[in-house]
């Protein structure tokens, strides 16, 4: 129906996650209507930060260098490691200016339905970063979810001699009621998550 | 809540039809053909979101119409709402509750709990296991709240377990199940306890109504919980999900758990599917749509009754019992073709809907 070139760029639109053959098509002609100068920065960017953008050679977070700013920088606390599944998790932890320790990037979360194992992800590179580097807390920040859990549980297990021996501490950021919610809208298992982790006033 | 006026397009032979419900008993009569039992399809869809019997959503959209689209009127003790809903030739749908936008038809659930019976539908007794099981999550997630959430953890663990019994890249490892296994035992024996209950809770009503429909004693009757889990505790369970990985690994499922529940119908010990005529069968299925009905009503919940053809199924007797027992309930929808099968006092206290077969054709 279209040319070969441009049906070529409908379909590789449309392996994008979001995106399916209508868009991809409506994306296409939108770019093709945009003069050179406006069209062409999407494809250098593109090229660029496939080209300059990888993987922290020590927490997988994105870096254009050998390791990443965070895992460069002096002042963070290595006695702690934040696990998160995905680098935009790094993002929404560091707005908090709360936390100071390294992180660990693990990729995804367990899901044997979507074929991930352990394997699949940077779960044996943990536990050695965990040994090497003489970490004294993990804190497993994987989503609130079962793949979540599950791989919270999982970590928890493979990491449990060290726990033992009481080199090592792994928690579990607390689960409850986001900030400006309403009891009346909270689903049952956040309610009587947030019912078990009660705090006192003080 | 009630439904009151009812208006659909493109369903089957309807292009459209606007009806008004009543509280109690309404008949919609009509000759073969003039679209009786759609009414009670596009119903049921739109409150529940699934297709009555075994059909395809698709097919309930009249030839060469592009979308199937039912409106309802409801009325509650806080006020009117209109619900609609859109489904699409191409499988899409759009829900909504006063023009408000739904993600899911489980919405009319609560409010109108819905209860049919299709004469020649007897799965539930003759189909398989999990015909039954999904009536006794239904009765299960009416009684405990928090049934459907600990289904749906139980489900999605399962899932995740045997999908690892089958991955070519699974070592078998102990720490590779155990997380899923851990909320397996969280969650498998609340499941039986409360599928159990909700069951022995159950029987009672089933009697009674059997009783009730038939006028003969219904308490030989009986429904029994089957479960391969019975009796074990949350650490029992995971000693039992381990113990069996690799035999789970050579059938690549999961054996133990309520997933593989059934429930037995018995009548003096027999198994109904084997002693029972085909009357006899229906019989005993219309007991336990009217039971479940009946518990639904005791709750204050006011369901919507729908029952497909069933006077010709009955005798005099027990059609006389029958209306009887609907002439207490808070809306019941029945279609028939013949009025015949009803006495005049019946009559003048229900609802009667005429559908004519040229109707259908505008």
């Amino acid at each position: 129906m279209f040319s070969p070139r441009v049906q070529k760029l409908i379909d590789e639109l449309s392996k994008l996650p979001g995106i399916g053959p209508k868009t991809a098509q409506r994306l296409t002609f939108h770019l093709l209507k945009l003069p050179p100068e406006e069209a062409l920065p999407l494809a250098h960017a593109l090229i660029e930060v496939k080209e300059t953008v990888r993987f922290c050679a020590r927490c997988f977070n994105l870096t254009e260098s050998e390791l990443c700013s965070i895992c460069a920088d002096p002042t963070r606390d290595r006695s702690t490691l934040c696990v998160v599944e995905e680098p935009a998790d790094i993002i929404s932890l560091e707005r908090t200016h709360e936390y100071r320790g390294l992180y660990h990037v693990l990729g995804g979360a367990l899901s044997p339905i979507d074929g991930i194992g352990p394997q699949k992800l940077r779960l044996a590179e943990l536990s050695e970063r965990v040994r090497a580097e003489g970490i004294q807390e993990v804190i497993v920040a994987t989503n609130p979810n079962m793949a979540g859990e599950a791989t919270a549980l999982y970590i928890a297990e493979e990491l449990r001699p060290l726990v033992e021996a009481g080199t090592l501490r792994i928690t579990r950021p607390a689960a409850g009621l986001p900030m400006g919610a309403d009891l009346e809208y909270a689903d049952e298992v956040t309610l009587s998550r947030a019912l078990a982790g009660r705090r006192e006033i003080r | 809540m009630l439904v009151g006026r009812v208006r659909f397009l493109n369903a089957r032979a309807q292009r459209l039809l606007e009806i008004e419900l009543a509280e109690g008993v309404n008949i919609i009569v009509g000759p073969n053909g003039a679209g009786k039992t759609t009414v009670l399809e596009a119903l049921y869809l739109l409150l529940t979101g699934r297709p009555l019997r075994a059909a395809n959503i698709r097919d309930i959209i009249t030839e060469g119409a592009e979308v199937l689209r039912i409106e309802a009127d409801l009325a509650g003790p806080t006020g009117h709402l209109l619900a609609a809903a859109a489904y699409g030739r191409d499988g899409t749908r759009r829900l909504t509750a006063n023009g408000a936008r739904l993600d899911d038809a489980s919405r009319w659930k609560e409010s109108i709990p819905v209860r049919t019976f299709v004469p020649d539908d007897l799965r539930l007794i003759k189909g398989s296991p999990r015909r039954r099981r999904e009536y006794l999550d239904g009765l299960a997630s009416g009684r405990e709240p928090e049934y459907s959430m600990v289904l749906r953890r139980y489900e999605e663990a399962l899932a995740q377990r045997n999908a690892l019994l089958r991955a070519p890249w699974g070592t078998g490892s102990s720490t590779e199940f155990t997380p899923w296994e851990r909320v397996l035992a969280d969650t498998g024996p609340d499941l039986c306890r409360m599928r159990a209950d909700t069951l022995n809770a159950f029987v009672p009503a089933f009697q009674e109504m059997y009783a009730r429909l038939t006028g003969e004693p219904g308490v030989s009757l009986h429904l029994v919980y089957r479960t391969n889990a019975w009796g074990l505790d949350s650490a029992e369970y995971r000693d039992r999900l381990r113990d069996m990985r690799a035999a789970d690994r050579v059938r690549t499922y999961t054996q133990l758990g309520p997933h593989r529940d059934d429930i037995r119908l018995t009548r003096a010990g027999l198994d109904v599917r084997e002693y029972a005529s085909q009357g006899e069968q229906r019989t005993i299925l219309l007991s336990l749509v009217l039971a479940e009905w009946l518990v639904c009503e005791q709750a204050g919940r006011r369901p919507l009754l729908l029952l497909d053809d069933v006077m010709s199924e009955l005798d005099p007797d027990r059609r006389r019992r029958l209306i009887g027992l609907l002439l207490e309930g808070s809306q019941v929808v029945i279609t028939t073709a013949d009025l015949r099968y009803f006495e005049s006092f019946e009559l003048e206290k229900a609802r009667i809907i005429r559908l004519r077969r040229e109707e259908s054709r505008v």
